[in-house]
């Protein structure tokens, strides 16, 4: 299956449906894209189009009903070694039964010597600058703390892309700014590819390379805009460019632009 | 005792504590200083204070109430009290009749925890097996314990195997059901954090599954200490030569009032102490639940 593709993840004609009483629930229609290597890839779309469906079946959480999701060159058939994951909710996906440092272990539990654990571990935590933290629990912290560990839990692995499903959705307006850039330095440092998914277009724009619009139900891609700001950004100046404003007109047009294909194949059928 | 739900995940400790004597732990101050330290004695007293003024007062009725009762039913407290020092401690019964049941019931109890837990967990983790077997598990379960006893004696015989295994058949039921119940509802966020971090099956059972039913499993243990106390006299009815079931049975057949009231008190004095302990052992295995938690910082 190791076709020689530059892409680190990709969805393949990925689509999904749910079943339900009523029928068949198609969420997601003939997703196409894929993610370069150290690539900052941001999905944007109004809230119950699918992303997070999307999202599931790019962890290999959920799998498919149509097409498949490849990371570097290979079909999944469920979680992947090189693709890390970070909830949205963090009071609920850390354990509250583990210590900071115990959480962020986990990943390596049985696979890694436990003195080699506790490095990776710690610098995990140093890279979030969360060293101090080691020995609290999750719940003794601040969210944007928490939400820090998760992020510290999800890169001890050293995978190659990090998925991240409305990461900064439940922080005050502050921490999440110093996330974001937090996210931006990591990716900057240690080059994973980041596919973040947000229904903010501020947050979208601001830290991706390329931003992915989805729209429509069943939701397909709208559109895969380039964001030509480098990979230094600032929180002002980044925000004041004209192209920045250009962007954040086109995404918001694209999001809230009718169904460009009526429920001829799609919507509820049964 | 019967309920088997008695911890709410919820933010407020101090409201909603699951036993009323830990509402006031709900608000001690972390403090470290000296003046602290006596704040803390202080409030320590007081919690001593709430757990035991209604005994002490219940005591008092009927310490008074029975004083100058002639009634060979109802003798007075002083003189049961006095009875019950002589019986057991210096005729020696904590040993002679005490501590066999007290082996019999931590022996059934262990056995209790370890297959109750260890079958509700493959239970809760394979919904087909369960529905296999759900059946024939509602109907052990319905069976009372004490309704075993002659299956028991036959099946086994008169001995201290018999009693334990009556004390463990009806000890396990609770905490089996409610391993069950608390495997099953591990939050599906962190069903998918086990999955999406692809933890080997021996981790994702005793570092997520596990800990995440703790507070229910604990419930049913709860429960099934004072199940396994009752079965204690239970499974002491028939062919025991000893312990604290049979000397209160043999007491009351003879006519001994006296002493049956001192098995009484003994019975009631032993149910106290392993709540007791076990609280101490749910606090440290459940430090991390909201209801629990002593420095919610933030």
């Amino acid at each position: 299956m190791s076709s020689q593709t530059a892409a680190v993840i990709e969805a393949v004609g990925l689509g999904h449906a749910y079943q339900t009483a009523a029928g068949t629930a198609a969420i997601l229609r003939d997703l196409q894209f894929a993610v370069a290597p150290g690539e900052f890839v941001c999905i944007v779309g109004s809230s119950g189009v699918g992303k997070t469906t999307l999202l599931r079946c790019l962890a290999g959480l959920q799998a498919p009903s149509e097409g498949f999701v490849a990371v570097e060159g290979s079909k999944i058939a469920g979680p992947s070694a090189a693709v890390s994951l970070v909830f949205q909710d963090y009071s609920r996906s850390l354990l509250p039964w583990l210590s900071v440092i115990d959480n962020v272990m986990l990943p390596l539990k049985g696979r890694v010597a436990r003195s080699l654990r506790t490095t990776r571990a710690l610098r995990a935590l140093a890279d979030v600058g969360l060293t101090d933290a080691r020995d609290s629990y999750p719940w003794q912290l601040s969210g944007g703390m928490q939400q820090r560990v998760a992020i510290a839990r999800a890169l001890v692995f050293e995978p190659r892309v990090l998925l991240m499903d409305e990461p900064f959705a439940s922080v005050d307006a502050q921490t999440r700014e110093s996330l974001e850039d937090l996210v931006l330095r990591i990716r900057n440092d240690e080059g994973q590819s980041v596919v973040l998914i947000t229904h903010d277009i501020d947050e979208a724009i601001y830290l991706a390379d390329r931003v992915i619009v989805l729209g429509g139900r069943p939701a397909s891609v709208r559109a895969d805009l380039a964001v030509p700001f480098g990979r230094e950004r600032d929180q002002l100046a980044t925000k004041a460019e004209p192209r920045f404003a250009e962007l954040r007109a086109e995404v918001h047009r694209l999001i809230s632009a009718p169904a460009a294909a009526p429920a001829t194949t799609g919507g509820v059928t049964s | 005792m019967t309920s088997t739900v008695t911890h709410r995940p919820a933010r407020d400790a101090a409201t909603t504590a699951p036993n009323a004597s830990v509402t006031a732990a709900g608000q001690m101050p972390p403090s470290t200083t000296a003046g602290g330290t006596r704040r803390r004695l202080g409030l320590l007293l007081g919690r001593v204070a709430l757990e035991v003024w209604l005994p002490v007062v219940l005591v008092g009725v009927w310490w008074f109430a029975s004083a100058n009762s002639t009634s060979p039913f109802f003798p007075p407290l002083q003189k049961i009290l006095a009875k019950t020092w002589q019986v057991w401690v210096v005729q020696g019964r904590v040993s002679s009749d005490l501590l066999p049941s007290i082996l019999n019931l931590l022996a059934g109890y262990g056995i209790a925890v370890i297959v109750g837990v260890a079958a509700g967990l493959a239970l809760g983790l394979l919904p087909r097996l369960l529905d296999a077997v759900e059946p024939e598990l509602e109907f052990l379960r319905a069976v009372p314990a004490v309704a075993i006893l002659p299956i028991a004696i036959i099946a086994i015989g008169l001995g201290d195997d018999m009693r334990i295994a009556v004390i463990a058949f009806g000890a396990l039921w609770p905490i089996l059901v409610n391993t069950v119940a608390g495997v099953r509802s591990t939050d599906p966020v962190v069903r998918d954090v086990s999955t999406a971090f692809r933890l080997k099956p021996a981790i994702a059972l005793f570092s997520v599954r596990l800990p995440s039913a703790a507070p229910q499993i604990l419930a049913g243990a709860r429960t099934a200490l004072s199940i396994a106390v009752v079965l204690i006299v239970v499974s002491e009815m028939s062919g025991a030569y000893r312990g604290i079931g049979n000397f209160v049975l043999a007491a009351q057949r003879n006519y001994a009032i006296t002493d049956m009231w001192t098995g009484m008190i003994v019975l009631g004095l032993l149910g106290y102490a392993l709540n007791l302990v076990f609280r101490v052992v749910e606090a440290r295995l459940l430090a991390w639940h909201p209801a629990y938690r002593k420095k919610g910082v933030k």
